[in-house]
């Protein structure tokens, strides 16, 4: 009985936490370009050159 | 005031009453008001300053401002890595963002070091011809916030379901006694708020209706959720064994999947027309008091300004020519196909073409005697007119509601009367409810209308509205406007007269150039440098006359028939060709002696591409199509010929074709309209069911329930046959649930539901349900229609064989 008084609430947290991170992302607004999220991981940070 | 259509557009959204548009879309139109009370105050403060683009600019929180473009032409990760590295940090500039998806570029920055203009001109120099957005195009607006709240609610509705099952999983497994308690509680204390929470689109939607004195889905929907939660609440408390938390929660995680799919769906469609309207123009040149010219929004547009106009550029505004001359095309606003000419003190609207002469006019406000006034007044009436259409789930809901209530009620009754006690009667009554809960239905119509919509976006139409498609499968009347829609708006050669063949190669020299429709088919047919008559010399235009050039000494004159000098009783006796033409142009060449050679070319407005194969497949179908016309009814019969229509109307007012098409719903008939001129309007509105070109006025394209993208119409046949399936589709949908009900109901009748058996079977329903409707992206691939139907006309060359042959 005693390990579901800690494991229950752990669970929940750990719901609401996940829960929490989807929303957050939503108002960050990281759905509104799916198409372009899937292409931005291809773009590179810097420009690929040979060492000179 | 800003006076475009544009504007009068977002009027009709929010002024009109559609059909459907009760309960929660009541509270959106709300919305939409307060939305756009907001955006006119900014344009208010729009400034005007040495920013061209300054009205597009958007202030934000910090000082900070922003301004979008859309670029058509980005499509790509390559695209978009160009645009956000060309424009690095600098200047003020904080932010460059590209939106693949939406095509857009959002810019923001802090301080003048920017401007939009600048911003504008950096972009086209990189090679992307930007077209800047009015903040109230900007798609963050109501209907994303309804979407947004929508996956809000979803989410939270899954995390309470999640927590809620892992509780009721440990109770079903042989939790017992205080453990069981535990958990019921703590499922109480998850689902209560949880449902309160994500119940709200449900619980608002069925008090609508019922305050409407109707049933919709949402009030079986609601009644199953709310007594669920009252009865596990009592189950909890007397500590008894079966708590269905689990149940509703998943009910409502299901159901609110399928409201987000549905919102998705027509967000996308909204965002699809809005970048059709943003193609347009969205500047004019104004001329100020000192004469100099200014280019600024034409939603900034104020009544008494100048307005200068290019030969080519289409009329942004409504108002009074005050200088120049010109021909001006009137296609988009009656239909007519041949131009009119525009003299000073002539009335404008906006949507004509502006052909041959530069012109400035003096804007006037949308008042009441305008044209497009008069066409939203009209809007008005077709509008309460439009046949009233009940929605298919609104349909079963309204069968299916009371025969669950009385179900659940005859149920309560029975276990009474064979003697048992209040309470468990009750119990068995609410477990009818809760599985007979049409978790499956409310899934089963908007998750086909969803893949319907992305197969008819592949095809090449944008689908506004999933009802749209719904009305389309009873279409068995169909309405064609003539100008625009049936034909390209480019006339083509059909005949010459007198000695106009041999004076085709230099007539089609001097046309060269022009921007008249008839000089442009003209020159189009002989490729340039090919008339052996020397060089073209002293061309010149006279607006609303004809050309003028010199070969050598011979004067050619190409236009109306005073302008080439052509004595009247020589051609009087053809008057009646020209007359019979239509659309026809004269040419005369007068050489050094004297000597008059004139001739007549006569020309007809050239089928848009897929127009045969429409109306011929229509025809094998059997379905009575009318032709309704603004044009002149010599033209409107001819076209009718052409394309095999018995029926056909010409010179009929927007008004008359309204009338004519709601006189044809009030007998009965579900009428499809297609046509693409703001004098379609009123009749697109008073259609059951309507579609319209890419190329038509925004008044047709904000309409119509159907914009058929690219210049062919073959699209509709396509979007017809997913209409037939998606109907079926929904039907067995529909059989599947009601297969459901038929095993659930009578185990839940005796008593025989335990909360497991309804967490199963509703989500078994589900699932079935939604790969049902997956099952339509396999039906409507093109092939397997090649083999399906052997009435498949690929394009028109077939249906003109079959013309033929006949």
């Amino acid at each position: 009985m005693s390990n579901l008084l800690l494991l229950i609430p752990l669970a929940l947290i750990l719901g609401a936490l996940g829960l929490a991170a989807f929303i957050w992302s939503l108002n960050q607004g990281q759905y509104e370009d799916l198409e372009g999220a899937a292409e931005r991981i291809l773009i590179d940070e810097t420009e690929d050159r040979p060492l000179d | 005031m800003a006076l475009t259509s544009l504007d009068a557009m977002t009027e009709f959204d929010d002024a009109l009453p559609t059909a459907e548009a009760q309960g929660v879309e009541k509270d959106e139109r709300d919305q939409n008001e307060d939305n756009s009370g907001k955006v006119s105050s900014r344009d208010n403060n729009a400034s005007h300053g040495p920013d061209e683009l300054g009205f597009f600019v958007a202030p934000l929180a910090g000082g900070r401002r922003e301004i979008r473009f859309f670029l058509p032409s980005m499509n790509c990760a390559g695209c978009m890595r160009k645009i956000e590295r060309h424009f690095e940090p600098r200047d003020g500039l904080a932010l460059v963002r590209v939106n693949l998806g939406r095509k857009e570029v959002r810019f923001e920055w802090q301080g003048d070091g920017v401007t939009g203009a600048a911003l504008a001109a950096e972009l086209a120099e990189i090679g992307f011809e930007g077209r800047p957005l009015a903040p109230d195009e900007v798609q963050s607006d109501a209907g994303d916030k309804e979407l947004r709240q929508l996956i809000w609610c979803l989410a939270v509705a899954g995390f309470a379901a999640a927590n809620v099952m892992l509780l009721s999983v440990s109770v079903w497994s042989g939790a017992s006694g205080a453990t069981r308690d535990l958990f019921h509680w703590l499922s109480a204390l998850i689902a209560i708020p949880a449902i309160a929470y994500a119940g709200r689109p449900f619980f608002h939607s069925a008090f609508a209706a019922l305050k409407a004195r109707r049933l919709n889905m949402d009030v079986p929907i609601s009644l199953a959720v709310v007594l669920a939660v009252g009865l596990s609440l009592y189950e909890t408390y007397t500590h008894g064994s079966h708590a269905f938390f689990d149940a509703a929660l998943c009910l409502l995680f299901f159901l609110l999947i399928g409201r987000v799919l549905d919102r998705m769906m027509r967000e996308r469609a909204f965002a699809g027309v809005r970048q059709l309207l943003a193609l347009k123009r969205s500047t004019a040149d104004v001329i100020e008091a000192d004469g100099t010219r200014r280019s600024i929004a034409v939603r900034a547009l104020q009544p008494g300004m100048i307005v200068a106009i290019a030969p080519g550029e289409t009329i942004p505004v409504d108002g009074r020519v005050t200088e120049g001359v010109s021909d001006v095309d009137w296609a988009l606003v009656n239909g007519e196909s041949v131009p009119k000419p525009a003299r000073v003190g002539d009335r404008l609207y906006s949507g004509l073409i502006n052909l041959t002469g530069p012109l400035r006019l003096q804007a006037e406000a949308v008042g009441e005697a305008t044209l497009l006034s008069e066409i939203i007044r009209l809007m008005e009436q077709a509008g309460k007119a439009a046949p009233k259409y009940q929605r298919v789930a609104d349909k079963a809901a309204a069968i299916y509601a009371p025969v669950v209530h009385l179900a659940a009620l005859l149920t309560f009754i029975g276990w009474l009367l064979t003697g048992s006690a209040v309470d468990d009667a009750l119990y068995i009554a609410i477990s009818v409810l809760i599985i007979t809960c049409p978790c499956a239905l409310g899934l089963a119509v908007p998750v086909v209308q969803v893949v319907a919509s992305a197969i008819a976006f592949r095809q090449g139409i944008l689908m506004k509205d999933g009802t749209a498609l719904e009305k389309l499968a009873h279409v068995d009347r169909v309405i064609f406007d003539k100008t625009g829609t049936l034909t390209s708006g480019q006339p083509e050669l059909s005949g010459t007269y007198f000695e106009a063949l041999s004076l085709l190669a230099p007539a089609a020299e001097l046309a060269r150039g022009s921007l008249h429709p008839l000089s442009k088919a003209l020159a189009g047919l002989v490729p340039e440098g090919q008339a052996e008559t020397g060089p073209l010399t002293r061309r010149r235009e006279q607006p609303g006359e004809g050309l003028e050039g010199y070969f050598g000494d011979k004067r050619l004159r190409l236009g109306r028939r005073e302008w080439c000098c052509i004595p009247q009783e020589a051609a009087a006796k053809h008057l009646a060709a020209e007359a019979e033409a239509g659309l026809s142009l004269w040419v005369s060449s007068l050489d050094e002696k004297g000597e008059l050679r004139f001739g007549l070319f006569s020309f007809e407005d050239e089928l848009r591409p897929g127009a045969l194969a429409l109306t011929e497949w229509l025809r094998q179908r059997g379905l009575p199509m009318t032709l309704l016309s603004g044009d002149r009814a010599s033209a409107t019969a001819k076209m009718a010929a052409r394309l095999k229509i018995d029926d056909f109307k010409g010179e009929m007012k927007p008004a008359d074709k309204a009338g004519y098409v709601a006189a044809c719903g009030a007998s009965g008939a579900h009428v499809l309209m297609i046509g693409d001129g703001i004098n379609d309007g009123p009749s697109l509105k008073a259609a059951s069911v309507s579609a319209t070109p890419q190329s038509a006025s925004d008044v047709a394209q904000v309409t119509a329930g159907f914009v058929i993208m690219g210049r062919s119409l073959l699209p509709m046949i396509g979007l017809m046959r997913l209409s037939e399936m998606t109907k079926w589709v929904v039907r067995q949908n529909f059989a599947l649930a009601a297969l459901y009900n038929l095993i659930a109901v009578p185990l839940a009748v005796f008593g025989g539901v335990t909360p497991i058996v309804a967490a199963i079977a509703m989500s078994a329903s589900s699932i079935l349900v939604t790969l049902n409707a997956l099952r339509l992206t396999y039906l409507a691939r093109p092939s397997t229609w090649a083999r399906n139907s052997a009435d498949g006309l690929r394009d028109d060359a077939e249906a003109a064989e079959l013309v033929t042959a006949q």
